[in-house]
This record gives structure tokens, C-alpha cells and sequence, in this order.
């Protein structure tokens, strides 16, 4: 854990100056609490007055520890601000890099939370937890070594005790941990099935199955309910085992002084001094405990966190072939699995397309279409066969120049929370005013910029939810225009693009440019008829290919499709059998 | 300059002064003043509503002498830098009227901003709000009433002082009804002036004259308003700030209507019924507590027990102390101390086994009453009208389920216990070293003075900063789920360093540091002063001095180094068990109202249908509105005849889904009825009901299960052939087939359906479930539009034979239906075939025509 702090930091003097401070820090608290057993020695003797010096002694080390501690906080808040600023950075960095497939749900929830309040954690668990907890670490072993020198038998009892202690902490923390995970996980069925019935309360409601009896939900509360008992095995020891062990070390503690003082080897007043003592040096653990819970929490962040940190990136091949001229984007004998084991998503699919062409890839749903367009834009890499840009394998591109190459327009449209101009402008970030009025043109967005009020500076809002989802889909089409890539990756995201004077864009786009090449994901009819080559996919396998009146010709599987979607357009629902218009 | 205790307090506690210049200066009566101040500086915090300054106004009497006195600020204007505040002028007044009534533009006076009251409505939202107060506290009521919602009523009683007051300015609202009365001098007036009836759910706000304030809240009481639901604070007091009593001649009460809008007749459902005021249905408020009360005995219980441990584990401490005082007398025997050592054992064994018998104890009542309290919950909800549903996200009912109940855990198996153990212990550490030695005693609370002081003083350098942070929080979350929504995007548009979201992160770090950076300080002081080494410094250099001076003995000294010196850490830990207590039983709250939501009306015993196999429906005469005073549905009369088809049309938000939505029963008519072959749909069980009426929703709902289940969800008796029949006649077998398990897929957890697939499963399990009546909505757009067409095969074979209902979102679909319904704003604009329709050129012709054409235009190509 410390190792990943310190990893993070990236600031050796800062670190040293960190570490050297709070062993100093354990120091000056150990030796404040040893100067009472000399001080309380004498304060309790027949001459009170020989323990002021030590009383003055005992001053000046809180005082010191004061000074000590102030700049041991500055020291580790200077740390914990340096992993705020780094930390985000580094996880956008992995982000950017990972094989899309690796963040799946959980990682991408735990990506998250590492990129909204992991800094912020890190930052305040160094000041606010990690000090205190290696201090009270540190300063009872000091106080039992001090211990030696001045009664043996304690210091050993004292040093004895502190495995013991740490470990009736572990053990307790690990049972309570072990009893809130078992519970966490009845809870979270629970509540993922609560989820469930609120989103789909009517659907649920109309089956008669909303209630508590005889449903998934009632289920999942009666093995809560058994969680929950099952749990006090743990949860009670748990609670306690520590809590007796801090009494009975100090019992035992205790029994050693009067032991010694039974057998004459220490005064009445040192055995009060001692006993005082091992009460202080007990009182850290007692913070300790206090503290674990949240030392967990951040073991936790820092887990999630390095896991990201951790995650496999896209390799990035050091000597390709020379480049070939070729066409923009080939396809060559593609296998592509997501995940070792599974079956193929695409087989040997291979097909190319040539600067000025459009390609349209059609399909049945889960055929592999979309796998498609994420190959070329290399968010997995392939298993078999190779793709290339420009005749340069795809793997040999660093990001940064891969990024340069295509343009992609998305069914998710990412806008963030700025103005129209600068979302538009991440497409080319040195575009003028003229390329920007031009790429808006194209994409149809003059009408939206005509309606509102501030024109390019308005505020778009939270994911862009001041403009319809069709002029979302306008700025994302304005930002690949105006970024004029060689290859452009279409997903004809058909809610948005379905309607009135958008039909022509995606034409427009595909034609627009003699030197770029269209990869189009299509669903509506005029789009594929106006493409110069359909890939048809079905099962991974491309099974045609060619233009689309030469396979609506052909009668094949294609001509098909082509027949259903045409014959849905004109469905009535009393019409019998759908197609009979 | 001389400002007394309360200045010194202000100061030490970080508030800020701000100088106010007049610039202004209006006399709204003859008897009230607005002063306008120009104060740019006060703008570095938003002003809440009902926002108050503290002015440090002059005495008139003593010069450079100064008094604090509390304005509520009227009309914060932040561009222009301006602030009023309004003075009622007495006669007789106090120093604030005093000043006011010499002021000049150009003048100057210092203010304060410290721990400002703000007014928020109360979630939920009261039935009503009363507000009770005098010219004083007009400015502060005028800023509540502008805050209250529109459609809940308010009730304003005012005392005048003189006859002018009744022309103050008072803030406009639909629903306000305001009272005057004369202010007497007898305290009871305003009080006497509060109608008798049942106030259940209302709040009380009441900022009046300190003797009329008491009595008032007296009577608040009487009438059962729970603590929480009354905010009361004196404004000013008789005989002090406004100089002697006024002795005049107690005069009647005069009401003084001044409502835009004449009070309603009838109260709202949930308003006051005025003709029962000895009934009371009690505060939704208070909804938490009857939740928690069948509890509360054991909760003392507990706590006593909890008590008792927390001294238990003292005991060794303080044996231990005996020893030491034993020992230093000398008269420490061998034996004395082994009996010393098997008493504490003795302790420790009972306090063990307490504390053990203890967890178990809640455990087991936790286990059994969070348990209890969810399946409650989970059976009220069906019986909630949707409308609940679709006003709250998933994420808030899985909070009141699942959250709110984990919450209650805390609060039943820790909370009680956590507290009573943080209270107990220092108040027994504390009472024992008092009677040891009070001097030294009293000694150990300073650190607990300084860090109050500190974190008072963070606390005041916070309020500007804290609603940025909420602010940013909410920004950098809904960004890093767009930026990871849209990951294929960004990598093309937004990497590398020049990134916009690492710049939006950049910026927050930026912020946190700034906002933080400062305490750093401050935090580490409050650190070192509450820390155990500190404690023991002040013990053993005052214990010394004591000693040596003779003030004490040295075993005196003993106790204090045993229990003195962690004592300031445990009293901290006080307030964190509060907190803790406060968060859950807001949660024993909002689960309590969560249970006394109004139900769907249910029938005993329930009605049954006659047997037939076709059944006909009728809407007769049925309204219906989400909010009382908005009609979604207006009197429609519609009749479904056995076996038809029946498509509802019309332009958005004209209440199509709600019709359809009201025969469902996810909502109930507010006036009329619906009936299936004569019966009323209210008067039929549910089970009886939803095996009647099935339907296939726009939005297709897959369960998390089996495919089998998903499409058996409402028959989960059904073999595997009629799930295979019902699959095979939606078009879905053979896609099922395909899937790795086939029938016994598990979908939802990384295997999903696509749209149309989902759509086709809807159906399945509606031909499953075989139900008479289907009410149909129309799916407005494919996600994958190559399966539309299988979707259009499978609803063909779902209407054959069946009564059914169409929300049509496209009209060339439904042009063959028996009867098509055209609705607007609610009602039935016309209806008959598409034939008729067309030929009546009303609003069907008009949707007709402006309608999208559909592809159909499109040639195939040859």
C-alpha cells in the first residue's frame, strides 16, 4: 500500500523528508512517554520536587512533537495534494489505452469512482490516515524497547504483546469484513432486484408478480434475512476479540509491574510510574482500531485504482513492414474473439475499402457488424489476421497517430458540459471560423445554431442535454467532418438520423471527399443503396459482398433482407400476414 | 470599538464584517423604512431565502458602543452589489430603529455574516404552511412565501402595531390567506388568532414578539404540530428593544383577506377538514418514529445495558488507580493485590459477557425487524399508484428499500449502543475526576474550547466553498459517465494531454487544493491539542505544580494519568455516534413515508367476471390527473366491443398512454369508472385483473432469469412446451435456440436481447399468459430495425381474436383497426374508421397528412 503511495507521489525527497519526519515523530512521542516513568518516580517519592526537571523534559518533547507533527502534516498533505493532481491524469492516460473489452461493467464502475473521488481519498488518506497509523505503529515498539533498559521482564511482556495485539485487530477486522461482504452480497442481490421492480414495475405488476411472495425479489430478501443471522458467528467476535485483548495485555501488563514489586526489584512509585506507562502505551492500538475501517477504505481505492493503473494496453509493434499503398482500410483474413475461450464474434472476414467508396456493413442483429467498425478503430485487437490503414498494419501505429487517421461518428454521442464551439472543435482543434461554418453546414447544424440564442457559445449542458438527440448526432457528424480523417467510421445510429431533413447526411458524408474512405454501419435502406460496396454479415462470416443492386440481383441472402426490411416499412397490423401490400 | 461578549464570540469564530453604505433610503409606511445599502463584498456567499445580517447598529445612548441585531435581507442583487433591509420605527424603538430613523445616504454601518438561518421547504412537501409574525419579521416571511410551492395553501397571521402596517408589502403567492390582528400587548393574541382544526401536515413558521412567539408555540403543540415541523424565533422583545408596554384596549379580531385567488372551499385531499377538529391524522413527519416505537423498549433496554458495559470497561482503570493509591500508602499486601487482580477479573468476565450477550441481542432483533420492514415495504409498492414510480428514479426506491433499511440495521444493532457508550464514557471519566480534583478537572476541557473554536471558524471559510464542491462533485461524476459512455469517441477526438475532461479534472484539483490547502494549518492544530500527549503534558505540569504547592496529593494525580488523558478524544467521538443516529433515523423516515403512501383503492371481497371469451370494455365518463388541478384525461367515453381493435391516436402528450395506462389500473380514475363486461375494474382483484388484461409496453422489460422464466413471468407454473409454443408463435424460437443455453439462457448479466428481440419476448409472454383484453403500445422506433419485421409477424398472431387497445404512434399501421380514437389535450376529439375519419377534414386528416412518409416510397431496385 505504501509501496503504490509512494509510486504515485513520484517525489523521492518529498517522500524521504516524509518518512525521516515521522520517525521522528514516533521518537519524541515514545520518549514523552517514557519521561514519566522517572518523572512519576520521583513525583511520587518522599521528594517531589526532584521531578520538575523531568516535568520540564516531558514539556519540551510534546512541544516538540508539536513542532515535529506540524510539519510531518504539512509534509504529508504537500504529498497527499501531489497524488491528486497525478492520480486522474495517470487513470485517463490507462483509459485511453486499454483493449476496450477489458473494462467491463465492474471495472468500468470502479473507473468511475477511481475518476471522481479516488484523488480526492488518496489525497486526505495520506494526511488524515496514513500518519497517524504508522506513528501509533511505531511508537509502542519504541516505548517496549525504552521499557528494556529500565525493567526488563515489562519490556519483554510489553514487545510480546504487540504481535498479539496486531493480530487480534487483523483477526477482528478480517471477521467483520468477512460478515459485511457476506451481507453486502445478499444486500446487493437484493438490491439489484429492487432495481429491477422499479424499473419494470408495470411489466411486473401485469404478470402479478410485484409482490413480496412467490417472486425473485422475495427470494433474495428471505436470503438476506439468513445472511444476516448466518453473519453473527462472525460479526460478533469480531467485535469483541480486540477490545479483549487491549484488557487482558493490560492485565497482564499489570501483574508483571506488581510482580516486580512483589519481588523488590521495583519501588512503590516506579510501580506506579510503570503501570501508568503500559496503560499509555496500550492507548495507540486503541487508535488504531478506531482507525482500521477507514485504512481499508483505502486499501480499497488504492486496489481499484492500481488495478486500472495495472491494466494491459494496446502493444504498439516496434518494426512494421514498410507501408504499401493500398486501399484506406483492408481487412485481411480478420479472427476476432472477446475473450479467450469464446467462440469467434468475425471469421475470416476480409474486404477492403478504396479512397472515395463507401462501404455499407448490413446484417441481422448480433452479427458482428458493430465488432467490425471497433476492430478499425482498434479498440480490441484482432485474434487472426491483420487490418491495415493506408497499407500499414494497424498495430503499428502509436495512438496519438492511429487518432489522427480515422474520424468516428457513434450511437453514444459524447458531448461534455462546454460550449457548442468547443465540442465541435475537438475534431480539429486549429480549425477557423471558415471550417467550422462549412463542417457545421454539412452536418445540418446551421438550423440549431440559428435557434439558439448564443449560436456556437452556448453551453451544451450535462451530456448535451440541451439539444435534441438529433442534434447531438449533428455535432458529433460536424466534429468528424471537420476533422476530415481519411477514414471515416459511421454507426448509423437510426433513433437520431431516422427522421426529415437528416436523410441526406450520411449520404452527403460518404460522397463528400474523393481521398476518404466510409465505413458505415447501416440500417436504412437509402443509405445502403447509396453505398458503393455491401458487406452483408451474418454469424462472424461475411456471406456477400458487392454492390447493392448486384446482390438484390443475385436473389441471394442480402436480396432477402432487402425484401423484409422493405415489406416492415408497410406493415398494418390487421393486415393478417405481415409484407402483403 | 465596543461590541460586547457576542462580538468577541463572532470574531473568534471567523465571521466576516462587510461595511454596508446607504443608498437609499424609503419609507415604505410611516412606520416601516427600507434602507438600501450598496455591499459588494457581502456576495461572496449566495444568499439563501430568508437570509439574515447581523448590523452592528450604534448606541444611541453610549457612543462607540455597538449592539448586534438580526435583518432579513430583501432583494440581494449581486450585479448591482445591492442589499435592503427593512426597519419597522417605533415610537419608543431600540437602537436598530433609532439609527434608522436618522439615517442618511452616504451613511455607513458594519455587518456580519455568521451561520445565516435559511428557509428550505421541507421534503415532502407540507399540506400547508401557517406563518405567524408582526411587522418585524414581514421582510423574513415575504422571503419564505416567495420559496413555498405554488399549489399548497399558506396562511398568514400578522400582528399590527398600527394601522399602516396593514398596507405593508406583502409577497404574492396563488394560494395565501392573510389575517391581521392588533397587537394588544397581551402575548396571547397571536395565538388566540390560529383557527382550531386538524393542521396535520402543515408547517408553522412563526418569527413574532418573544412573549406572542412562546404562546404561540404553546398552542402549536396543543394542536399536535411535532417539534420538527415548527420553526419559532422570537424577533424582538417586549419591554427591552422596543421600549415600555403599550397599555391599550384589547380590541376583536379583524381577518383581512387578501388573496389573489379566494380560498378554496373545499380543502385539497390532505388539506385540513375544517368540520372535524378533534380529528387528527397526524404529520407525515412523524411517520420515522411510529416506525422505530414498537422498538423503543428494547432500545432502552439496550441502552442501559450498553451503559452499564461502557462503565464495566472503565473498571479496570480505576482498580487500577486503588492499586496504585494502595501501593503508595504501603498498605499493599501480597494477598490484597490478588484480590484486587480477581476482582478486576471478575469485571472484565461480566463486562465480556454483557457486551457479547449484548451484539447478539440486536443482531437477532435487527434480523428479524429490517426483514419485516423490507417485505412491507416491497408489498406496498404494487399497491402504489405507478405515477409513484415515475416520479422517482430506480436508484430512490432502491434507496428506501434497501439503503434506508441497511441504514435502519445501523441504527438498530450499533447506533443506540455506539452513542450510549460515547456519552457514558466521558461523562463517568468526567464526573470521577471532578471529585478527584475539579481544578485539574477543568483543565482538560480547553482542548475541547480551542477545537471548537477552529472548526467553527473552517466551518465559516466553508459556506462559500461548500456548494461549488457539491456542484463540481455532480459535474466530474455526470462528465467521467459521459466520457466513459463515449470511450470509442474520445479516443479519436479527446486523448492526450490536451484532453477536455483531463482539463475538467485538472480544474477540480485545482479546486479541492485551494479550498483545502488552508486548513491543512489549522487541522493539524486541532490535532496536536486534542491528542493524548497533550493531555498528558497539561496533567503532569499542572499535577506537579499542585504537588508541589501542596494543592494536591500525588495519588490524586493518579486517576488523571489513568483516564485523564484520552478524554478529549472520547468526547469528540460523541458527536460522530449523533451523526451517525441523525442519518439513520432520516432513513426510518423516509421509509415510514414511503408506508403511508395512499393506496390503490381495493375491494373486499373482490368481484369476479362472468365466464366469456371475448370480453367488451367501457370507459365511461373517466377524468384522470396526475396533479390535482390538471385534468391529463377529461371525461372520455370509449367502448371497446369484444374482439375488435381499437387504436388510440393522436399528437403527443395528448393522453394516450395515460388512457391506456388507466385501464391497467396504474392509476385510478379520478371520476367515472371502467368496467370489463360491466364490472369496475376497481371492484376486481388484481390477480383476476392483470389474467384479463395483458400488455405489451414500448419499452420491452427483460427480468433478470432464465429465458424460460422471462417468458413464463406471469404463468411461472407453464411447462416448457406451451413457453416453446408461446416462443414459436412470436417468432423467438428459433433465435432461442441459438443462444448457449438455449431456453435456459440466463439474460441480463453480459447477454442481452436486442430491441426487437426483447419486443418479441413481450409478446411471447403475453400469448403465454392468454389474456382477453391486450392493450398495446406501439414500439416509436427499432434499435435493430432488421427485426421489426419478425416483431410485426408476432403482434399479427397476438391481436387475432382479442379486444384490444393501440397507442399508435404511426398511423399507416392501424388505418384497418374496427375504431380509431382521435385524442387531444385529453379528450375525444372524434372516432370512427380510417375511411370516415379521412372524410371528415378534422384533426385525424390533419395528423394524416403532415405525417412521415415511410419508406415505402422507396423503389426497389430492379
Amino acid at each position: 500500500m505504501i509501496r503504490r503511495l509512494i509510486a504515485l507521489t513520484d517525489d523521492r525527497a518529498k517522500t524521504a523528508r516524509y518518512g525521516v519526519l515521522l520517525c521522528l515523530s514516533a521518537f519524541v512521542r515514545a520518549g514523552a512517554v517514557l519521561a514519566l516513568i522517572p518523572l512519576l518516580s520521583k513525583l511520587f517519592s518522599d521528594s517531589p520536587s526532584g521531578a520538575v526537571p523531568w516535568t520540564v523534559l516531558l514539556t519540551a518533547l510534546v512541544a516538540l512533537g508539536w513542532f515535529v507533527d506540524h510539519r510531518l502534516y504539512r509534509v504529508g498533505f504537500d504529498i497527499g495534494f501531489t497524488i491528486l493532481r497525478v492520480v486522474e491524469s495517470r487513470v485517463l492516460d490507462r483509459l485511453e489505452h486499454v483493449p476496450l473489452g477489458w473494462l467491463d461493467a465492474r471495472r468500468r464502475g470502479d473507473a468511475q469512482r477511481a475518476l471522481t473521488s479516488a484523488g480526492q481519498e488518496l489525497c486526505q488518506g495520506v494526511g488524515y490516515l496514513v500518519t497517524p497509523t504508522v506513528n501509533a505503529m511505531l511508537t509502542p515498539l519504541l516505548v517496549g524497547v525504552g521499557l528494556l533498559a529500565v525493567a526488563w521482564p515489562l519490556g519483554v511482556a510489553a514487545i510480546a504483546s504487540v504481535p498479539l495485539l496486531f493480530a487480534a485487530m487483523a483477526v477482528g477486522g478480517r471477521l467483520l469484513r468477512g460478515s459485511d461482504e457476506a451481507y453486502a452480497q445478499a444486500s446487493d442481490d437484493v438490491g439489484a432486484r429492487i432495481v429491477e421492480l422499479a424499473q419494470h414495475q408495470a411489466a411486473l405488476r401485469a404478470a402479478g408478480r410485484a409482490g413480496a411472495h412467490g417472486s425473485a425479489l422475495g427470494g433474495a430478501l428471505a436470503r438476506q434475512r439468513r445472511a444476516a443471522l448466518r453473519l453473527l458467528a462472525f460479526g460478533v467476535p469480531g467485535n469483541l476479540v480486540f477490545g479483549v485483548v487491549t484488557q487482558l495485555a493490560l492485565l497482564a501488563l499489570a501483574a508483571t509491574s506488581v510482580s516486580l514489586y512483589l519481588a523488590d526489584t521495583v519501588t512503590a512509585p516506579a510501580l506506579v510510574a510503570l503501570i501508568i506507562v503500559s496503560v499509555r502505551f496500550l492507548e495507540p492500538f486503541t487508535t488504531l482500531g478506531d482507525l482500521s475501517p477507514a485504512i481499508q477504505n483505502l486499501k480499497g481505492t488504492l486496489a481499484r485504482v492500481g488495478a486500472i493503473l495495472d491494466a494491459p494496453g494496446l502493444p504498439v509493434a516496434e518494426d512494421p513492414a514498410a507501408p504499401e499503398p493500398g486501399p484506406v482500410l483492408e481487412f485481411d483474413r480478420v479472427d476476432f474473439s472477446y475473450a479467450a475461450g469464446d467462440g469467434f464474434a468475425l471469421t475470416g472476414v476480409s474486404f477492403s475499402v478504396p479512397a472515395g467508396t463507401t462501404t455499407a456493413v448490413v446484417g441481422p442483429s448480433g452479427s458482428g457488424k458493430s465488432t467490425v467498425l471497433a476492430l478499425a478503430a482498434r479498440l480490441h485487437d484482432t485474434t487472426g489476421g491483420a487490418i491495415r490503414i493506408g497499407g500499414r498494419d494497424i498495430r503499428a501505429y502509436s495512438p496519438a497517430d492511429l487518432a489522427e487517421v480515422y474520424a468516428v461518428v457513434h450511437q453514444n454521442v459524447y458531448l461534455f458540459d462546454g460550449t457548442l464551439h468547443a465540442n465541435v472543435l475537438l475534431g480539429r482543434r486549429r480549425a477557423d471560423r471558415d471550417d467550422l461554418a462549412e463542417a457545421a453546414s454539412k452536418a445540418g447544424l446551421d438550423e440549431t445554431l440559428e435557434r439558439l440564442p448564443l449560436g456556437w457559445d452556448t453551453r451544451v449542458g450535462e451530456s448535451g442535454a440541451t439539444l435534441s438527440g438529433g442534434e447531438r448526432q449533428r455535432v458529433a457528424i460536424a466534429r468528424a467532418l471537420l476533422k476530415d480523417a481519411p477514414l471515416l467510421l459511421l454507426d448509423e445510429a437510426t433513433s437520431a438520423l431516422d427522421t426529415g431533413n437528416e436523410r441526406g447526411i450520411v449520404a452527403a458524408l460518404g460522397d463528400s471527399s474523393p481521398t476518404r474512405a466510409t465505413v458505415i454501419v447501416a440500417h436504412r435502406l437509402d443509405t445502403i443503396i447509396g453505398a458503393d460496396q455491401v458487406v452483408f454479415i451474418d454469424g462472424g462470416r461475411v456471406r456477400e459482398i458487392g454492390s447493392p443492386r448486384e446482390l438484390i440481383a443475385a436473389g441471394g441472402r442480402f436480396a432477402e433482407y432487402w425484401r423484409q426490411r422493405h415489406d416492415a416499412a408497410g406493415w398494418q397490423l390487421l393486415a393478417g400476414t405481415a409484407g402483403s401490400v | 470599538m465596543a461590541r460586547g461578549y457576542f462580538g468577541a464570540v463572532l470574531k473568534v469564530l471567523g465571521a466576516g464584517e462587510h461595511v454596508l453604505t446607504v443608498v437609499a433610503v424609503e419609507d415604505v409606511t410611516a412606520h416601516y423604512r427600507r434602507i438600501t445599502f450598496h455591499a459588494p463584498t457581502l456576495f461572496d456567499q449566495p444568499f439563501e431565502p430568508a437570509a439574515y445580517l447581523r448590523l452592528w447598529v450604534p448606541d444611541p445612548v453610549r457612543p462607540g458602543r455597538e449592539h448586534q441585531r438580526g435583518y432579513t435581507v430583501v432583494a440581494p442583487d449581486a450585479e448591482t452589489g445591492r442589499i435592503s433591509l427593512e426597519f419597522a420605527l417605533h415610537d419608543n424603538g431600540g437602537p436598530a430603529s433609532v439609527w434608522a430613523r436618522g439615517v442618511e445616504v452616504g451613511d455607513q454601518i458594519a455587518a456580519s455574516r455568521y451561520g445565516a438561518t435559511k428557509f428550505a421547504v421541507p421534503d415532502p412537501v407540507p399540506d400547508g404552511f401557517v406563518l405567524l409574525g408582526d411587522p418585524s419579521s414581514v421582510a423574513a416571511i415575504n422571503g419564505v412565501v416567495d420559496v413555498l410551492p405554488r399549489d399548497v395553501p399558506v396562511e398568514l397571521i400578522l400582528e399590527h402595531l398600527h394601522d399602516d402596517d396593514l398596507a405593508l408589502p406583502l409577497a404574492d403567492h396563488p394560494r395565501l390567506t392573510v389575517t391581521w390582528v392588533p397587537r394588544t400587548g397581551d402575548p396571547s393574541v397571536l395565538a388566540g388568532a390560529i383557527s382550531e382544526r386538524d393542521w396535520s401536515n402543515w408547517y408553522a413558521w412563526v418569527t413574532a414578539e418573544s412573549g406572542a412567539t412562546r404562546r404561540v408555540r404553546e398552542r402549536l403543540r396543543e394542536f399536535g404540530f411535532p417539534r420538527g415541523d415548527v420553526h419559532a424565533q422570537a424577533y424582538w422583545i417586549q419591554g427591552r428593544a422596543m421600549g415600555k408596554n403599550r397599555e391599550e384596549a384589547a380590541e376583536p379580531v379583524i381577518p383581512a383577506q387578501r388573496a389573489a385567488e379566494p380560498v378554496p372551499p373545499a380543502p385539497a385531499p390532505g388539506g385540513p377538514g375544517q368540520d372535524a377538529p378533534k380529528v387528527r391524522r397526524g404529520w407525515r413527519s412523524r411517520a420515522g418514529l411510529s416506525l422505530l416505537a414498537p422498538l423503543k423498549g428494547r432500545f432502552i433496554a439496550a441502552g442501559v445495558v450498553s451503559g452499564l458495559v461502557s462503565l464495566l470497561r472503565l473498571a479496570p482503570f480505576v482498580v487500577l488507580a486503588e492499586l496504585c493509591r494502595r501501593v503508595l500508602s504501603g498498605s499493599a499486601t501480597r494477598d490484597s493485590l490478588v484480590d484486587l487482580g480477581v476482582l478486576t477479573l471478575a469485571l472484565f468476565g461480566v463486562g465480556t459477557g454483557l457486551a457479547l450477550g449484548l451484539v447478539v441481542a440486536m443482531h437477532v432483533v435487527d434480523a428479524r425487524f429490517g426483514h419485516e420492514l423490507r417485505v412491507a415495504v416491497v408489498e406496498k409498492l404494487p399497491r402504489l399508484p405507478l405515477g409513484w414510480f415515475t416520479d422517482r428514479s430506480s436508484g430512490r426506491v432502491k434507496q428506501a428499500v434497501q439503503d434506508d433499511a441497511a441504514g435502519l440495521h445501523y441504527l438498530v444493532t450499533h447506533a443506540v449502543l455506539d452513542v450510549v457508550a460515547a456519552v457514558v464514557t466521558p461523562l463517568a471519566v468526567l464526573v470521577y475526576l471532578f471529585t478527584v480534583d475539579a481544578r485539574l478537572a477543568a483543565l482538560l476541557l480547553i482542548p475541547l474550547l480551542v477545537f471548537g473554536i477552529l472548526t467553527a471558524r473552517m466551518v465559516a471559510h466553508s459556506t462559500a466553498a461548500i456548494p461549488k464542491s457539491v456542484e463540481w462533485k455532480g459535474r466530474v461524476a455526470s462528465e467521467s459517465i459521459a466520457y466513459l459512455d463515449g470511450l470509442p469517441v474520445v479516443r479519436a477526438f479527446d486523448t492526450g494531454p490536451e484532453g477536455v475532461f483531463r482539463a475538467t479534472l485538472r480544474d477540480h484539483a485545482t479546486f479541492l487544493e485551494g479550498w483545502q490547502r488552508p486548513f491543512v494549518g489549522r487541522k493539524a492544530i486541532i490535532d496536536l491539542v486534542t491528542r493524548p500527549a497533550t493531555s498528558l503534558m497539561m496533567i503532569t505540569a499542572a499535577g506537579t505544580a499542585l504537588v508541589l504547592g501542596g494543592g494536591m496529593t500525588a495519588a490524586e494525580l493518579i486517576p488523571f494519568l489513568l483516564l485523564g488523558v484520552t478524554f478529549s478524544g472520547q468526547m469528540l467521538a460523541i458527536g460522530y455516534g449523533l451523526s451517525s443516529v441523525r442519518d439513520a433515523t432520516h432513513a426510518a423516515q423516509r421509509i415510514g413515508l414511503v408506508l403511508i403512501e395512499a393506496e390503490l383503492a381495493s375491494a373486499e371481497p373482490p368481484g369476479t367476471l362472468p365466464a366469456a371469451t371475448a370480453r367488451a370494455v367501457r370507459f365511461e365518463r373517466v377524468s384522470f390527473g396526475y396533479k390535482p388541478h390538471h385534468l391529463a384525461i377529461d371525461a372520455v367515453d370509449l367502448e371497446l366491443r369484444p374482439g375488435t381493435v381499437t387504436a388510440l391516436v393522436g399528437p403527443s402528450g395528448a393522453g394516450k398512454s395515460t388512457l391506456a395506462a388507466l385501464l391497467a389500473r396504474f392509476h385510478d380514475v379520478t371520476a367515472g369508472s371502467i368496467t370489463i363486461d360491466g364490472v369496475d375494474i376497481t371492484a376486481l382483484s388484481t390477480a383476476e385483473l392483470y389474467r384479463t388484461v395483458g400488455f405489451v409496453f414500448q419499452q420491452a422489460s427483460v427480468i433478470a432469469g432464465t429465458v424460460a422464466d422471462n417468458i413464463a413471468l406471469a404463468v411461472p407454473g407453464a411447462s416448457r412446451a406451451a413457453v416453446e409454443e408461446a416462443a414459436r408463435a412470436a417468432r423467438l424460437h428459433e433465435r432461442i435456440v441459438r443462444l448457449p443455453k438455449g431456453y435456459d439462457t440466463v439474460l441480463g448479466d453480459g447477454l442481452s436481447l436486442s430491441g426487437g428481440e426483447a419486443q418479441r419476448l413481450q409478446i411471447a409472454r403475453a400469448l403465454l399468459a392468454g389474456p382477453q383484453v391486450i392493450v398495446l403500445d406501439e414500439a416509436t422506433a427499432f434499435a435493430d430495425p432488421e427485426s421489426e419485421y419478425h416483431v410485426q409477424e408476432a403482434l399479427t398472431r397476438l391481436v387475432a381474436g382479442r379486444t384490444v387497445l393501440v397507442i399508435a404512434h404511426r398511423l399507416h399501421t392501424i388505418t384497418d383497426a374496427d375504431n380509431i380514437v382521435v385524442l387531444d389535450n385529453g379528450r375525444v376529439r372524434e372516432q370512427g374508421t380510417h375511411t370516415e375519419l379521412l372524410a371528415r377534414a378534422g384533426l385525424y386528416r390533419e395528423l394524416w397528412q403532415t405525417a412521415p412518409s415511410t419508406s415505402t416510397a422507396l423503389e426497389t431496385p430492379a
